[in-house]
């Protein structure tokens, strides 16, 4: 239970340092990372596939909570990406370094792409303003992406090839 | 037959999962249980920043520290001459008050200071918390003012911490009115620094930088605080309402104390 229990709890963690003041109020960022969905992503990556699935439903459950209108937009884009990325996982062997970079890449689109939708449907925001921000979104999750392997295979030497 | 059972079996528990996440997302009670969870962690993060800031302005130079006491005594004197102003112009406003027996529309109000704690993790939402909540008397639908301006509403209250929904975001609607005008429309958010005026009928006088501020008719609403001021008027072809565009004054980069106003 512990052992499943410290997944949660990580991604928990991430939503919390997501939503810090410490990004808009220091850093002045307009745009936020997204941390939970990277650490799916890498939990997906490190084949823990059972478990990324639960992180992504119990993610998108809490930012719908989060969320001050009733909605289940999150639930909805997380879990199923997160299905759709570990289908797409399980085709190949495995997935080299800019393999995972256009999967991160496609995997920040699922998730961004129907949240662009509900909004505009919801109100006209300008097609200018959603590009910039699903542009902008998805180019974050990329380079945290990059340095978590660039670090992890090549400075820590981890490569097992 | 076997199989067709075992799908059945299937669909009847994806259908009782997707019955219980339902509930989970649209009861208000897990809506702001959730608010404290984000709330608390995020108020000693503050907290400990707060903390660690101090710190390193205790371990400033001497040289700059003495610098910056030379500054704000000039300051300090120059306040205290404009402190007397102050006090003269306040004896001479409460006069003219009782004059015109001019209703002091804030006196009713109850206000608490709150501090931005923290902001939305999705960035398709434009909220931030504050660390007041329940217990300091904040409820739902109460306004946000920083500034003087108005900047949100409380959506959801935990025990320590609110949720509030900035003006900005679109699912922000409230009924406003223009200062100079008196036009009354009907206000939603558009995303950074931007809102639009709903539904303004080509006879309504609306006019280019009036300021639109919250009026009597919504009714959580406290008279007269600014929400922002016309920016653009435009007539769509084809379109019979116009399209009013309006410039809001929330900027979350420098938000640090709030005001919670609720009657």
């Amino acid at each position: 239970m512990i052992f499943y229990l410290k997944y949660f709890v990580i991604a928990y963690l991430l939503v919390v340092i997501q939503s810090n003041v410490f990004f808009k109020g220091v850093l002045k960022l307009f745009i936020v990372p997204d941390f939970a969905l990277v650490y799916i992503f890498w939990l997906t990556m490190e084949d823990k596939e059972n478990i990324a699935k639960y992180v992504g439903l119990f993610t998108g459950i809490f930012l719908d909570l989060l969320n001050p209108e009733k909605t289940f937009i999150n639930t909805f884009s997380y879990f199923f990406s997160t299905l759709y990325i570990i289908n797409i996982k399980n085709k190949f062997i495995g997935l080299n370094f800019t393999l995972k970079l256009l999967a991160i890449v496609l995997f920040s689109l699922i998730v961004s792409i129907p949240k662009t939708v509900y909004s505009f449907f919801l109100s006209n925001v300008s097609l200018n303003q959603s590009l910039n921000l699903i542009g902008f979104y998805v180019l974050y999750n990329a380079v945290i992406i990059y340095f978590i392997y660039y670090f992890t295979v090549f400075v820590l030497k981890r490569d097992e090839i | 037959m076997d199989n067709v059972k075992k799908r059945l079996i299937k669909l009847g528990i994806f259908f009782v999962y997707i019955v219980v996440i339902f509930i989970f997302l649209f009861s208000g009670k897990l809506k702001d249980i959730s608010v404290d969870f984000i709330g608390v962690p995020s108020n000693f993060i503050y907290s400990t920043f707060h903390r660690l800031e101090e710190i390193s302005s205790f371990f400033k130079d001497k040289k700059s520290l003495y610098q910056e006491n030379e500054k704000l005594k000039k300051e300090l004197e120059i306040l205290k001459l404009e402190n007397q102003k102050v006090f003269q112009l306040e004896k001479e406003n409460e006069e003219l008050r009782k004059v015109l027996q001019f209703k002091n529309q804030y006196t009713s109000a109850k206000i608490i200071v709150a501090r931005v704690i923290a902001f939305s993790p999705d960035n398709w939402v434009n909220s931030f918390f504050i660390d007041v909540g329940s217990k300091d008397g904040v409820k739902e639908g109460d306004f946000v003012v920083a500034g003087g301006y108005l900047i949100g509403m409380v959506k959801s209250v935990g025990l320590n911490s609110s949720e509030v929904l900035s003006v900005n975001d679109e699912n922000f609607k409230i009924t406003v009115r223009t200062r100079k005008t008196g036009e009354i429309c009907f206000y939603s958010g558009l995303g950074y620094k931007k809102g639009v005026l709903k539904y303004v009928r080509p006879e309504q006088d609306i006019r280019f930088s009036d300021i639109v501020e919250t009026t009597i008719l919504d009714r959580n609403c406290l008279e007269g605080i600014p929400v922002g001021i016309i920016k653009k008027i435009s007539t769509k072809e084809g379109e019979f309402f116009k399209e009013v565009e309006v410039e809001t004054f929330y900027y979350p980069y420098s938000l640090d104390y709030v005001i919670v106003v609720s009657r």
